[in-house]
């Protein structure tokens, strides 16, 4: 399956875009998504995504589909063909 | 006596053409700290109730508070306080950074209390102490920019701090606001127009006195803790710095809640154009900052090319970039950032501006209005040369269109009739700002609720339901939602009355707050006083409006957003369940559930007696 990778702030310069498409195997999680990712684009990418212990980093956010990855089933929210996954760094004001 | 303050007000009356100054009582400061505090004991006390806002009696505070201007992060703020011409809110209030808020406790006083009208345009200009009321005839008219020039010329110091009133202001518009310099606003609730109707056109000060703390090492002391805290912290940190609150953009719009084509929907595909990344890969000079603040979330921006080139200076915020973007169906930051300039150059707010604007395009789309009503302007989403007419005749009233809608959308809603005021996107006649309530329940319950009407800024439930401070909570669900929305209301309250940057609270706590007042006042402060306190002057807020008539039946929300569900996004599908927020945001208050007055008991329990004794008579009369 293939998912659409959008990567805002500082994390698009990290990805070199904000926009990337994504080839998975079928049945793969948000979690799987972000190892990937490191895996194509560095160990840069993946210091700012995860802390020390591997889980997510503190304010960062992903989203699938718009709805906030913390209130699906985290890490292991599993994803189908074409979803749109957006990754955040701490962003704020108002 | 305690430290922080000045311990004056001066007492202006234009229409007799004379000053006083008198002390702060010891009680008014240790009960309701500064700024909304004090705006919300004086209004209480001294407003009438029924008068016309654009009348002399309606009185117009400017205060600071006891951190304003000292070494506290963020503290150069201050804003402005009178009844609303605008809304139905009766609360008016709009606060401001820039660089004039430090200045006038250096000069000596800790707030303005404006009365009357003068019968010729006037400023007043205070030096260090001294006060004088001038002659403004020269300046009536001018632009912000012109008036800013001219005063300082007049003064012969370039370095004085002023805020002044553009000829928006000046024409009674009910959107106009209070610039603070030349980039800085003190949008909402339509002040300006307050000012204006008192012709008086600009306060400026120059002062050389110290602010006195307490404790002064202590207060140091605490201040480079939280001065670190705020470093540590992403978002004062890194986010703010880096892209402004422009970084908004995109994770609003992801999260479904980027008002469109006027809040019709949250989302759109072309939001990226106008984000704060787009921002800083394309226009952006600089960044920018008020007076003692490293955060600098400001941008300054140039346009070099295309029809608006030459456009150059602070902004856009991501309210106006909303305002002038998405709610008009704009995606070209150089249209926007020539609609912000505008605003700056005229003083007009440009959320409201921007708000009202985006509800007159729905209107014409759907043929509620056609070019007859609008002066043949043609005013199809997205027609941004359109846009940036209106706000030019909109601030000078130009025109027939233009001249209805500068008296703000309730009384241009009423001329217009054909169902129009449904399609307003306010709450007691304040346009809502940049976060679609259907994607954010908690938000829109802030929205139902603000005191001064639909604001973002009494309580930020954007904070728990997308930024994840100080928890995260699920945007679309109501569990929680009234208890974070009471303790945002009474944490901003305080620090509205401290007056500093609301931004600080992104990092720094109550507890914080508390250890930064001991040291500066000398009285001792805690966690729970500064809570306590917030809801205390948030109370009397509300019973300065329930006073007037307002209460439950205007806690309420546009029907698109409690009827029409969601087209697109995340939220597709739903609309937002306000009823069972609003039962359980009044009980946990302790106000009446039925009328959304504070009971009498829960305003003794805060010391407010005879407020107390006010709402017992208010409560018996609605039910009656």
């Amino acid at each position: 399956m293939r998912v659409r990778v959008r990567a805002f702030a500082t994390l698009a310069s990290l990805l070199g875009s904000s926009d990337a498409l994504v080839e998975l195997p079928d049945g793969s999680s948000v979690g799987d998504l972000l190892a990937r990712l490191v895996e194509l684009y560095g160990r840069a990418l993946g210091e700012a995504l995860f802390d020390q212990d591997g889980g997510l980093a503190k304010y960062v956010k992903v989203m699938v589909n718009g709805r906030d990855i913390d209130f699906l089933s985290g890490l292991s929210t599993k994803l189908k063909d074409g979803d749109e996954v957006f990754i955040f760094p701490p962003v704020g004001g108002g | 006596m305690p430290r922080g303050y000045m311990g004056k007000v001066l007492r202006v009356d234009l229409t007799a053409g004379k000053w006083k100054v008198e002390e702060l009582p010891e009680g008014l400061m240790r009960n309701y700290v500064g700024g909304n505090g004090f705006a919300a004991r004086w209004l209480f006390d001294e407003l009438k109730p029924g008068i016309d806002p654009l009348s002399p009696e309606n009185p117009l505070i400017f205060a600071t508070g006891p951190l304003t201007g000292t070494a506290f992060p963020s503290s150069g703020r201050w804003a402005a306080y009178a009844k609303s011409p605008l809304t139905t809110a009766i609360w008016g209030e709009a606060h401001s950074g820039g660089h004039w808020g430090p200045e006038l406790k250096y000069a000596g006083y800790d707030a303005i209390i404006v009365t009357g009208r003068s019968e010729k345009p006037v400023y007043i200009w205070i030096d260090d102490g001294q006060v004088e009321i001038r002659d403004a005839t020269h300046l009536w008219g001018k632009d912000v920019l012109d008036t800013d020039e001219m005063i300082k010329q007049e003064i012969g110091d370039e370095t004085v701090k002023a805020i002044y009133i553009g000829p928006a202001g000046e024409k009674l518009v009910r959107l106009a606001c209070i610039m603070d310099s030349l980039y800085r606003a003190a949008g909402r609730c339509g002040l300006g127009a307050v000012m204006g109707s008192k012709r008086l056109k600009a306060i400026v000060c120059r002062g050389g006195q110290d602010i006195e703390v307490a404790k002064p090492d202590e207060f140091l002391t605490v201040v480079d803790e939280l001065v670190e805290k705020m470093k540590d912290n992403p978002i004062t940190g890194e986010a703010l710095p880096m892209y402004g609150t422009d970084v908004l953009t995109n994770i609003i719009n992801a999260a479904g809640g980027l008002p469109t084509f006027n809040f019709q929907q949250g989302w759109h595909p072309e939001a990226w154009r106008n984000s704060g990344e787009h921002m800083r890969a394309t226009i952006l000079i600089k960044n920018r900052g008020c007076r003692f603040c490293w955060i600098r979330c400001a941008r300054f921006c140039a346009i070099t090319s295309g029809p608006y080139a030459g456009v150059v200076g602070e902004g856009p915020e991501y309210e106006t970039v909303w305002a002038f973007g998405s709610q008009c169906g704009v995606f070209r930051l150089d249209a926007i950032h020539a609609a912000n300039m505008l605003c700056n150059k005229y003083g007009l707010d440009t959320i409201s501006t921007g708000n009202l604007i985006g509800w007159a395009m729905e209107l014409y789309e759907r043929g509620i209005l056609t070019k007859e009503d609008t002066d043949g302007l043609d005013l199809h989403f997205g027609n941004h040369e359109t846009m940036v007419e209106l706000i030019e005749r909109i601030a000078l009233r130009k025109g027939k269109f233009a001249d209805l809608l500068a008296e703000g959308p309730l009384r241009a809603a009423e001329k217009i009739g054909k169902g129009s005021e449904r399609l307003f996107m306010g709450v007691k006649g304040l346009g809502l700002p940049a976060y679609g309530p259907r994607a954010f329940w908690g938000h829109a319950l802030a929205y139902a609720t603000s005191v001064r009407g639909g604001c973002h800024l009494r309580a930020y439930m954007i904070a728990p339901e997308v930024l994840g401070v100080p928890k995260k909570m699920d945007p679309l669900t109501t569990e929680g939602k009234a208890e974070m929305c009471i303790f945002f209301q009474n944490y901003f309250a305080f620090v509205d009355s401290s007056l500093v940057c609301k931004f600080v609270t992104f990092a720094l706590t109550p507890d914080d707050f508390a250890r930064a007042m001991t040291a500066c006042t000398g009285w001792e402060w805690t966690a729970d006083d500064v809570l306590k306190t917030g809801e205390r002057i948030y109370n009397l807020e509300r019973m300065i409006q329930c006073r007037e008539g307002v209460g439950r039946k205007d806690d309420t929300l546009p029907e698109r957003f409690l009827k029409e569900p969601a087209p697109v996004g995340p939220a597709k599908g739903k609309v937002v369940p306000l009823k069972e927020m609003l039962d359980e945001y009044y009980t946990l208050r302790g106000w009446d559930v039925e009328t959304g007055i504070p009971t009498p008991s829960k305003l003794r329990e805060l010391g407010l007696e005879k407020e107390a004794e006010l709402a017992e008579k208010l409560i018996k009369e609605a039910k009656k």
